[in-house]
């Protein structure tokens, strides 16, 4: 149970709480009159101060992170077999002083008349570990329970994480993590959950094996660029004998003669086809004509005596009835024969 | 009515009077009308029986030939005998 949270800043008040049910309240803002909000005045950073305490790590958080903060000491009694342990810790320090009593029988301290010693940060994580979670000998080959860090964030909730998803003791938490902590808590069969987690890396790590092995035996397949310059200089010269073959390819020796005289052949086809069909297209135009009744045009003797008077003497022409008389007898005469 | 004679765009041949000249190397002794045509015809100036009839009767019309019971005849020229 945690009886007091104190610290060496000057206006700090540190709480002291009692046996039973504690709640930690916080007066109105001076500046918050219309709200009423009692945000910022130090409820969660009491909780921060609690996990710094119990080997938190002040770089990460954002309010003990702060330059103004720094080599601030701050520290907590707690009762355990009903014996107080002070603790006590400077932000900035890589150790933590602690109770001689509590920390005695874990590791060898010098004889001393002081109350507190200082362990690293990193004996203060292990030390809670084995006290509060892992009560393993040492030398236990069993499964390894987690340790007090992450079992810690689930008791003292901090931040958003904390109130929108109570499997969760922080974002970003991986399931794994989650799985185990949980089945801690819940009194389950976590040390089934750590060898499942166990096998699951290593079948990550088999996987990740087979991937390598993979890789390395498709680069040994891959040829190099001298192998695959040789077989392309091969492949030239197949081709070029075969170019050689193809452009030399003859069914017969007067295959060439043969082609030009079809060539000529052809040429003169096309010829007859065109003349043959100039001709039908006359004799159907002929044959038309032929059956045509012809009708003497009326007007044509004047005018071909008018243009005929410019090429010849007129005295040498005959007279305007004649001529039409000869032309009305020229349709007549073909009129008659058709 | 057909070009009577040659110009800027009509060349003798397809003329009347080119194609009465070729008609008048193609007369015979007692052709008629329709033997005449149908000898004369097929060549690549006449065409139709329109233009065969005018160049004919151009020769008709110049005395240069004479129709007599249905029979063409050159008229004969002077000091060229019958």
């Amino acid at each position: 149970m945690i009886k007091e949270v104190r610290s060496n800043l000057e206006h700090f008040h540190s709480p002291k709480f009692g046996e039973g049910f504690n709640v930690v309240l916080a007066d109105t803002a001076r500046d918050a009159d219309e709200t009423e909000s009692t945000n910022g005045l130090g409820k969660s950073t009491l909780l921060r101060i609690i996990h710094f305490c119990f080997g938190g790590a002040s770089e990460r958080d954002r309010v003990l992170s702060h330059p103004s903060l720094s080599h601030v000491s701050f520290g907590l009694t707690f009762s355990i077999d009903d014996a107080d342990v002070r603790i006590d810790r400077r932000i900035g320090d890589r150790d933590v002083r602690v109770s001689r009593f509590f920390v005695e029988g874990e590791y060898s301290v010098r004889p001393d008349t002081s109350d507190q010693i200082a362990i690293s940060l990193d004996d203060w994580r292990r030390l809670l570990t084995r006290r509060f979670v892992d009560a393993r000998d040492p030398g236990d080959e069993g499964q390894a329970p987690p340790s007090f860090a992450e079992i810690r964030l689930y008791l003292a909730r901090l931040g958003k994480t904390a109130y929108s998803d109570p499997q969760l003791s922080f974002q970003g938490q991986s399931g794994a993590s989650k799985r185990l902590n949980l089945a801690y808590l819940l009194h389950l069969n976590w040390e089934k959950q750590r060898q499942l987690e166990s096998e699951e890396d290593k079948r990550k790590q088999i996987n990740s094996a087979i991937k390598v092995l993979e890789d390395a035996r498709i680069s040994e397949e891959d040829k190099s660029i001298g192998d695959l310059e040789a077989a392309r200089v091969v492949l030239e010269r197949q081709l070029a004998v075969k170019e050689k073959q193809v452009s030399d390819f003859n069914v017969r020796d007067d295959y060439a003669q043969l082609e030009r005289r079809l060539r000529d052949v052809d040429i003169s086809i096309h010829d007859l086809i065109n003349a043959n069909f100039e001709d039908s297209r006359l004799l159907e135009y002929y044959q038309r004509s032929a059956k045509e009744t012809p009708d003497a045009p009326s007007g044509d003797p004047v005018e071909l005596l008018r243009n005929a008077g410019a090429i010849f003497n007129p005295d040498a022409l005959r007279s305007i009835d004649e001529v039409a008389k000869f032309h009305e007898q020229v349709y007549s005469n073909r009129r008659d024969f058709l | 009515m057909t070009a009577l004679l040659p110009d800027k765009y009509v060349p003798i041949d397809h003329s009347i009077l080119g194609l009465a000249a070729s008609i008048m190397t193609q007369l015979g002794v007692n052709d008629t009308v329709s033997t005449l045509w149908d000898r004369v015809s097929g060549q690549q100036g006449v065409r139709t029986f329109d233009r065969f009839a005018l160049a004919l009767t151009l020769l008709f019309a110049a005395k240069i030939v004479d129709y007599d019971g249905g029979i063409l005849r050159a008229t004969p020229r002077l000091g060229q005998s019958i």
